[in-house]
């Protein structure tokens, strides 16, 4: 089945800009005000196999994925404007981030300080050990 | 047209095709823009001009495009009358201007009225009927419509309530509030010209609304018990009140666009078509009619700034401008950005002028009365949450006061609000809080420290704050609440493992249980094994090893839900051999429960998992929260969100199996007549397997009507307990546990109304009997009322 055709049945979301903090049982909360919770995917880092700010949602039905698109996206969760998307559906080894650090890619070049998400870029955080 | 696709298809047609494919391809052409046309009327980003001189052009580009578009034209515009009732004027005005200049349009648009309107009487579509007997009645103020045939719509109407006996009442209700909703706009005309049989027709309804009707169920759909501030009005008799208060004033409807008037002198002179005589389709068994409501009311005039006038609760501007937030919630509630403009912006096609109407707190006022609105809100409650999130980004310095207000009137009269309105009040300030740093000033609450958790204000903040422990994290609570509140905040989340320390009786057996499910190799067939070698297993009475292997589960997977499913489901299969039946399925949840009872969200987690696993049924779940053990908890919300979640999977498997079985039905009949034709099915479908299904089917009504009649029978039983014991204690039965748990009762009636009707039967015959006491029984008579 085509990458499309995946999303268009999908039950599943893509939740991005968490917190490293942010726990199963926050996510379960907001998230199960949608519909019923089948799982909760939390990405790691794939070194530290700690939290590093992204999870997946896994519903039940598509009705459920969507009222999260609709009430949840854009909305905030730990204090954080949280962002949703359809996902193809998870695979194992999908849970790991894909950054260089073992971290999510956006986390390897941004150049703000996010307490939340480790501080500074990692690629800005090994440039100033170096210099 | 370009010469290529001619010589393309000339071959293969005939000489007519070419024009007809030209007028085809101008026909798609022409859709979308006459839509956009049409649909954008009046909308302010559109141009300068005054509302009438777009009217006035509209129409006379329109009527250019009658000859060759008129079905498209009838099309949109009927869809003009469905899907943007806030713009009823404008568009009834666009219709006469029509009419005006083309009479046959004129009658074909009724046509295609008429018909729609006989259709959604035909198929319970009543919101849509309401919507085209409203704007029927308002192009009679246009005269495209002859005021006498609509007063004989009106009176078929009416008549509804003189029908044969057996009628349920919701029917005739609908009919009269269908006439009612339409009087404001044209009851000026209809009194001046047929002064007599308007008298007539409004006596009859008010015969009807003030003699005829029962309020049973009107109880049960109040948000609050008291009448003070704000008489919670049943909605026939408010809407009565307003209609009766503007004839009062001589059906002047002031302040409201309605172009029309202007256009006079066009319209005078147009043809008036009559209606054709509309008989309200019989009833039938499996109609459904819209429920009664009761009128919510948050604000009067006193709430809102001086400079600003708030319609009175019986004036019907209230009702004319609640009826069209409400019509553009339900449009828009899907898509929360065009929701908020919506709302906010509505009011320039609906008033003449900027009139000094407290709008945004009409919109608050609104949203609330749908978000507490009983038996069901009519959209998902998170939807509310967003779009007042919206609302209060695009009005940052008006809609969040207003909210903050209205949630300080609703905590001052939480003291007689239902339950249930106060648990989605719950949900939802604690969803708002999260939103905004959990910021709010508890400490201009300090009645919520007075009296125990069952008293209303404190169970209020005590489970907004436990929902707000699962937005965030125990030590931030203390971090947002003032010192004295602390002793409101909920325990640690943490679970509790009563067999580390040497001296618990389980020591042991823990200890080699805990090395045994660390082992890597070992799975359920393997942990059988070893639990069938212990000394003391005794399968007739697994109770004090399930204990043990219980508490270790989920001791080692107690860091996250996915580890405890991880757990659940490696040992499935011995958790079901040493739980056999539906007791020790109850005494497992309350071995559950003892692991997990300081957080109530991982209880509602674990349980919903075992349920879908089919380890646990949905009567052991309803018998384990009506135990003994649980009682100290009968009145914590958690516990019913996990019997109505069971409840709720109940349902849903009755209506999944319902909906297969109905389709390998339509599968099987197609097959059948294709077989007529000589046709091989290639579908490997038999009669025996759907026979099979709707074996399936019956199965899952017999759990559903099953797990009805054990919660009733408990709620009886419990409920019954209480009132003997006070009575013959000679104490007041009316303590708030007693208030929560019959207001529970009541709930599922109110939830669940249309599989409970199902069973209504058996339930008055083996629970609610005449020897029932009769504060029982008196829930059960109030939702018999309610579809009655």
């Amino acid at each position: 089945m085509n990458n499309k055709k995946l999303l268009n049945l999908s039950t599943t979301l893509y939740v991005g800009n968490l917190s490293f903090y942010t726990t199963e049982s926050q996510i379960h909360e907001l998230f199960g005000r949608c519909g019923d919770v089948k799982r909760i995917i939390m990405g790691l880092d794939k070194v530290r196999k700690t939290p590093c700010g992204f999870c997946f949602v896994e519903y039940y039905t598509r009705e459920a994925g969507e009222y999260a698109l609709r009430y949840v996206n854009q909305t905030r969760l730990d204090d954080r404007i949280i962002r949703t998307d359809w996902d193809a559906g998870f695979k194992e080894g999908r849970q790991y981030g894909r950054g260089k650090s073992g971290g999510q890619v956006r986390d390897e070049y941004r150049n703000d300080y996010d307490p939340g998400r480790g501080g500074f870029g990692k690629l800005v955080t090994a440039k100033r050990f170096r210099d | 047209m370009s010469r290529r696709r001619y010589h393309e298809r000339s071959d293969e047609e005939d000489e007519a095709s070419p024009k007809r494919r030209r007028q085809e391809n101008e026909k798609e052409g022409i859709e979308p823009s006459l839509k956009s046309l049409i649909y954008k009327l009046g909308d302010r980003k559109q141009s300068k001009a005054s509302i009438e001189s777009n009217l006035e052009s509209l129409a006379n580009v329109l009527v250019n495009d009658i000859a060759h578009h008129k079905p498209i034209l009838l099309k949109i515009l009927s869809q003009c009358v469905i899907f943007l009732p806030e713009k009823l004027t404008l568009y009834t005005t666009l219709v006469g201007l029509l009419n005006a200049k083309n009479h046959h349009f004129g009658a074909d648009f009724v046509d295609t009225m008429v018909r729609n309107l006989k259709e959604s009487l035909k198929t319970y579509a009543f919101d849509r009927a309401k919507l085209i007997v409203r704007f029927l009645a308002d192009l009679v103020n246009c005269r495209a419509i002859s005021s006498s045939s609509l007063l004989k719509l009106f009176d078929s109407f009416v008549e509804v309530t003189i029908e044969e006996a057996n009628i349920p009442q919701v029917r005739s209700d609908w009919y009269v509030f269908a006439v009612l909703a339409a009087l404001p706009w044209v009851g000026k005309e209809m009194s001046e010209k047929h002064t007599e049989k308007f008298d007539k027709l409004l006596r009859s309804i008010g015969d009807y609304i003030k003699g005829r009707r029962q309020k049973v169920y009107h109880p049960a759909l109040r948000v609050w018990s008291s009448d003070d501030p704000h008489p919670q009005e049943e909605y026939l008799d408010c809407l009565w009140a307003q209609i009766k208060r503007l004839e009062a004033d001589k059906w002047i409807l002031s302040r409201i666009l309605r172009p029309y008037f202007t256009f006079e002198g066009q319209l005078i002179n147009s043809l008036q078509h009559t209606l054709p005589q509309i008989i309200p389709p019989s009833h039938r068994d499996d109609a459904e009619y819209p429920l009664p409501r009761v009128v919510f009311r948050l604000f009067d005039y006193t709430d809102v700034p001086e400079d600003l006038v708030l319609p009175g609760a019986h004036a019907i501007e209230r009702f004319l401008i609640e009826e069209q937030l409400e019509y553009l919630l339900d449009q828009y509630y899907i898509e929360r950005k065009d929701c908020t403009t919506q709302l906010l912006q509505f009011q320039h096609n609906f008033f003449e002028r900027d009139e000094k109407i407290p709008i945004h707190y009409m919109i608050v006022e609104t949203m609330f009365s749908q978000l507490l609105r009983l038996p069901t809100p009519p959209h998902i409650e998170i939807a509310y949450s967003a779009i007042f999130f919206e609302l209060s980004k695009t009005e940052p310095d008006s809609i969040p006061q207003i909210l903050a207000q209205a949630t300080e009137l609703l905590y001052d009269r939480m003291d007689t609000m239902n339950l249930v309105c106060m648990e989605r009040l719950c949900h939802w300030f604690s969803h708002h809080l999260s939103n905004y740093q959990f910021t709010w000033s508890w400490d201009e609450w300090p009645t919520a420290l007075e009296g125990d958790e069952d008293t209303p204000k404190q169970k209020f903040v005590r489970e907004v704050l436990k929902r707000c422990l699962r937005f965030s994290y125990h030590g931030r609570l203390f971090e947002i609440l003032p010192d004295n509140f602390h002793v409101l905040v909920p325990p640690k989340p943490e679970h509790v493992f009563d067999f580390d320390n040497e001296s618990a009786a389980g020591y042991e057996l823990a200890k080699k249980l805990t090395k045994k499910m660390q082992e890597r190799e070992s799975d359920s067939n393997d942990m059988m094994l070893f639990l069938r070698d212990l000394p003391n297993f005794d399968p007739s009475d697994t109770k004090p090893i399930l204990e043990v292997f219980i508490q270790v589960l989920l001791h080692l997977g107690s860091k996250s839900y996915s580890h405890s499913f991880a757990a659940l489901n490696k040992y499935h299969t011995v958790i079901k051999q040493l739980v056999p039946s539906e007791e020790m399925q109850t005494y497992m949840l309350s071995c559950i429960y003892k692991v997990w009872k300081n957080s109530p969200q991982t209880m509602c987690v674990l349980v919903d998992k075992l349920v879908r696993a089919q380890i646990v049924e949905a009567p052991s779940v309803a018998n384990w929260m009506f135990s003994t053990e649980m009682s100290p908890e009968f009145t914590r919300f958690f516990l019913w969100e996990i019997l109505n979640s069971t409840i709720k999977k109940v349902n849903d498997n009755v209506d999944k199996q319902q909906r297969d079985y109905e389709d390998m039905r339509d599968r099987l009949d197609a097959t059948k007549r294709s077989m007529d034709f000589d046709q091989k099915p290639d579908d490997a479908l038999t009669e025996d397997m759907v026979e099979k299904k709707e074996e399936l089917v019956e199965e899952a009504q017999s759990l559903q009507k099953n797990l009805f009649l054990i919660v009733f029978q408990r709620f009886n039983m419990t409920l019954t307990d209480h009132l003997v014991r006070c009575e013959s204690a000679g104490e007041d039965y009316n303590t708030c546990w007693y208030k929560w748990s019959i207001e529970r009762l009541q709930q599922i009636f109110l939830t669940y109304h249309e599989q409970v009707f199902k069973y209504m039967s058996t339930l008055e015959m083996l629970i609610f009997t005449t020897d029932t006491d009769p504060h029982i029984l008196e829930v059960f008579q109030r939702f018999c009322a309610l579809r009655a």
